[in-house]
Parts: structure tokens; C-alpha cells; sequence
């Protein structure tokens, strides 16, 4: 496996990026060692990550706001981290989580600052849940009962647990990520936080 | 073999658990239809835990390929989303109209407002003109209640409540035009060639950007028109403001009392 030193460019100071066209180079990187080449200047590194992450981005952000406003704040987010790559934090966990946490507080400046109308405001949910296309008729009526009980429990949810849902359940986060998501002090905020809402999804059956 | 009967609760805090159930492999399946061999008594949580999981669905966004790397191109380049621009410069959020203006406004508004009038009859589509094709399309919200739905040029309208708007079942070839009465969220469908135009009480609103709100009750003397995105030019119709018009960027607020 290739060192990091072997990797990594200098610092581009020319206006034309350069790019790693070899994307292997990247993938055998772990989360640290990425963040760490895009942090020392690597372009190559940067534009992996923005690859990476974009789509899991946008489909975060569509929670809060429309696609067009999210690809402002992702855009404007890019801009800010390649502009201060070397004074940003030293990342804690994963670059996902760290992504995350940059959004969520930009979507809400955005919506304090410039009066931008979140879906809550405009009469839409967020973290609205969806139930899946259905793939499949399903001939039992008492399956169908189930699934229509359950799916009204879900829709029935406050806004916190269906965000609480949307990182443990449906991102496969780890409570620790869900604790710093939702800004709880203590790991086990979050622990109970999924207990509750699972007891509360318990009731169906 | 335990005998003992795990309930949601057990499976839906396994990692393992909810990886098999997102991104279904053999293996992973296999794993589990051992574990129903062992603990027959928790098929039927097994799978409502499944069901909880599946169900769980959220929202995702659609971009092509194009308009990422588009976006990325604006990153290197450096250039920054106009509402973020905004918020650099800080741009002060309410824009006033003058007190000396108020006074014969508030009454024209009033007269206006009992008397509904298009701006523009000869280009404004209207159910006598037997020759034009084009027919007036009007949504009403309720008491209590939104409405979102779509114009003819796929703009997004989110009607508040006890609203009004009228607007032609095609629009004209140069210009879209609506009226308003109540309070309305616009996302504009973006077309250079043709301008979107809201008409609320005499104040026209002519938008070159995306999104923004106008708020124009009949029952209140102030017209609210707040931007989002883009940018839009606000005139009004009476005649003592025939020629003002002001240009409003993002995170602006016109507020005529």
C-alpha cells in the first residue's frame, strides 16, 4: 500500500486543480487519512470527499429544505472547508458525521438569517417518513393491517424521534453519531432517545 | 436450544441486524434463518422488526451527474451561491416605504381591493374573450388548511391559508402572470425568455430569481413580499408610485403598510 507521503501533492498553487485521476489511490484511504490529505492541501483528496458525500448531502438536506436551497448550502459548504482547510478541526469520528454537523448548522443559519422557509414552516414535514414503494401486493389482510397500523404509528411520530430514526434506523449511525447530531451531552440521551421510540413502534404489534 | 422470546426491541438494536435488513446478502441471510432455527418463537418479531425498518423510508433528493459537477466547478472557481453572498454583505432585511407615501396608498389599496382588476386586460386571458384558449384557473385554500400545486409552467405554489390565486391555464407566450389574494410561497421555474409576474392588491411583483413569498391579505393593510432566492423588481400600479420600483436580492423584505 502506497504511504501517505507517496500519495500526496504539494500544496496547488496554480489556479487549474490537480486531479487524482487514479480513484483507487483513494479508496484504500480510511476517513483520517483522507480528511488528513485534504487538510494538507491535497485537491486530489477534496474532490474525492465531495464526490463521496454529495448525494448522502443532498438527501439529508432534503429533509429540511427544497433540492435547490440544499445545493446552495453544499456548495457554499465546499467553498468554506477547501477555503480554511488547515484551520478545521482535527476529525473526531468519520468524515459523514463531521459533513453532517457543517449542514444541519448551515441550513439552520440559513433559515434564521436570510428568513429561507424551512418545510416545517411551509406546512411540509421534516424528516418526513415515506413508506417504500410497494414492490410487492400484498395478499394477507392482516399483513396489510399490520403494515397500515404501523406505517400510521410512524407518520405519527414527533419530529425529534423521526430524526433520531433517520440517523440509528435508516443511516445505521451509531448512538454516539446520533448524540452529536442531535446535540445531546451524554451518549445515553441518545440510547434512550431510540428506546423510547421503539417502545413506542412496539405498541403496533 | 433456548427457548427464551426476544421482542423488536432485541433486533432493531443490533447493527448487524438493521445492515442485514438495508443491504440484503446471502450471507447475512443465511446467518439469520440459523437464528429462526434456533429461536423459532421470535420469527414473528424478526420480522416486524423487519417491517419497522422498511417502512422507515425517507425522502431522497434527485441531482444528475451534471449538476454536481457543475456545483463542484463553482467550488474550485471559488464562486460562492447567491444566498450566501447575501449573507456576506449583510443586506438589511426590511425595506420601507417612505410616510409620506402611506397615506394615499393605504387608500388605493382599499379601492382596489373591492374592485378586482387585471393590470392589463387585453393581455390578461378572461372567460368573455370567446377567441382566446386559454381559460382562468383559480385555487381557493380554506379556512385552517395549505394547499401546494403546481402552474402550468411546473412553478411550485404553496397557498397559506385562506387564500386566493388566479392564473391562466397556459400562459402567455412572454409573460407569466397571476393574481394573488391571501399569502403564497413561489419556487419559479426558471425561463429567462419569459417573466413571472405576481399581482397582489396594485403591487406587481416581477420575479428573475427562484423563490420568494408574498403575503397580501384583503383584510390587512400591509403587503409583505419577502425574497429567497434570486432576485425580483416590485412596482406598484397606483398612480402616485408609477415609476417607483424597487429591486429586492435575497433575504430582502418589502413591507408596505
Amino acid at each position: 500500500m502506497e504511504t501517505l507521503e507517496e500519495i500526496k501533492l504539494e500544496p496547488s498553487k496554480s489556479t487549474r486543480p490537480r486531479v487524482s485521476i487514479e480513484e483507487d489511490k483513494w479508496n484504500s484511504l480510511n476517513d483520517l487519512e483522507l480528511w488528513s490529505a485534504f487538510t494538507r492541501g491535497n485537491e486530489g483528496a477534496f474532490i474525492k470527499i465531495y464526490n463521496d458525500y454529495f448525494k448522502e448531502l443532498c438527501d439529508f438536506g432534503v429533509q429540511y429544505a427544497p433540492i435547490s436551497l440544499i445545493e446552495d448550502a453544499v456548495q457554499d459548504l465546499f467553498i468554506d472547508l477547501r477555503k480554511r482547510r488547515d484551520k478545521l478541526p482535527k476529525l473526531q469520528k468519520s468524515i459523514r458525521l463531521f459533513l453532517f454537523q457543517c449542514l444541519k448548522r448551515r441550513v439552520f443559519n440559513m433559515s434564521k438569517k436570510n428568513k429561507i422557509r424551512c418545510r416545517g414552516e411551509v406546512g411540509e414535514q421534516q424528516f418526513g417518513i415515506i413508506p417504500p414503494r410497494e414492490d410487492i401486493i400484498i395478499l394477507d389482510q392482516v399483513q396489510k393491517e399490520k403494515l397500515e397500523k404501523l406505517d400510521r404509528a410512524l407518520a405519527g411520530l414527533k419530529e425529534k424521534h423521526r430524526e433520531a430514526i433517520y440517523y440509528y434506523f435508516y443511516k445505521g449511525m451509531a448512538y454516539e453519531e446520533v448524540r452529536d447530531l442531535l446535540g445531546f451531552q451524554d451518549v445515553k440521551c441518545a440510547r434512550n432517545l431510540i428506546y423510547k421510540v421503539v417502545g413506542k413502534l412496539r405498541k403496533v404489534f | 436450544m433456548k427457548e427464551s422470546k426476544h421482542n423488536i426491541d432485541y433486533f432493531l438494536a443490533d447493527p448487524d441486524f438493521i445492515s442485514w435488513v438495508k443491504h440484503p446478502n446471502s450471507n447475512d441471510t443465511i446467518f439469520w434463518e440459523k437464528w429462526l432455527k434456533n429461536y423459532p418463537a421470535d420469527k414473528e418479531a424478526l420480522y416486524n422488526a423487519k417491517a419497522v425498518l422498511e417502512r422507515a423510508n425517507f425522502k431522497t433528493s434527485e441531482v444528475s451527474t451534471q449538476r454536481r459537477e457543475e456545483i463542484l466547478d463553482n467550488i474550485i472557481k471559488g464562486k460562492a451561491s447567491p444566498g450566501y453572498r447575501q449573507e456576506k454583505e449583510s443586506r438589511e432585511a426590511l425595506i420601507k416605504l417612505r410616510p409620506w407615501l402611506l397615506g394615499s396608498a393605504a387608500a388605493i389599496f382599499l379601492l382596489l381591493a373591492t374592485s378586482p382588476f387585471f393590470w392589463d386586460d387585453s393581455q390578461m386571458p378572461n372567460n368573455e374573450n370567446p377567441v382566446v384558449s386559454a381559460h382562468m384557473i383559480t385555487r381557493e385554500s380554506r379556512k385552517g388548511e395549505k394547499t401546494s400545486f403546481y402552474l402550468p409552467d411546473s412553478t411550485k405554489v404553496i397557498l397559506n391559508v385562506e387564500s386566493k390565486i388566479s392564473y391562466p391555464s397556459e400562459f402567455d407566450p412572454d409573460t407569466r402572470k397571476v393574481v394573488l389574494e391571501g399569502e403564497a410561497y413561489f419556487d419559479v421555474r426558471h425561463n429567462a425568455r419569459k417573466p413571472f409576474l405576481v399581482k397582489a392588491g396594485e403591487i406587481v411583483t416581477t420575479v428573475h430569481g427562484t423563490s420568494f413569498n408574498v403575503r397580501a391579505y384583503n383584510d390587512q393593510t400591509s403587503i409583505v413580499i419577502s425574497l429567497e432566492r434570486g432576485s425580483v423588481s416590485v412596482h406598484s400600479l397606483s398612480n402616485t408610485m408609477t415609476g417607483l420600483s424597487y429591486d429586492m436580492l435575497p433575504g430582502g423584505e418589502i413591507n408596505r403598510a
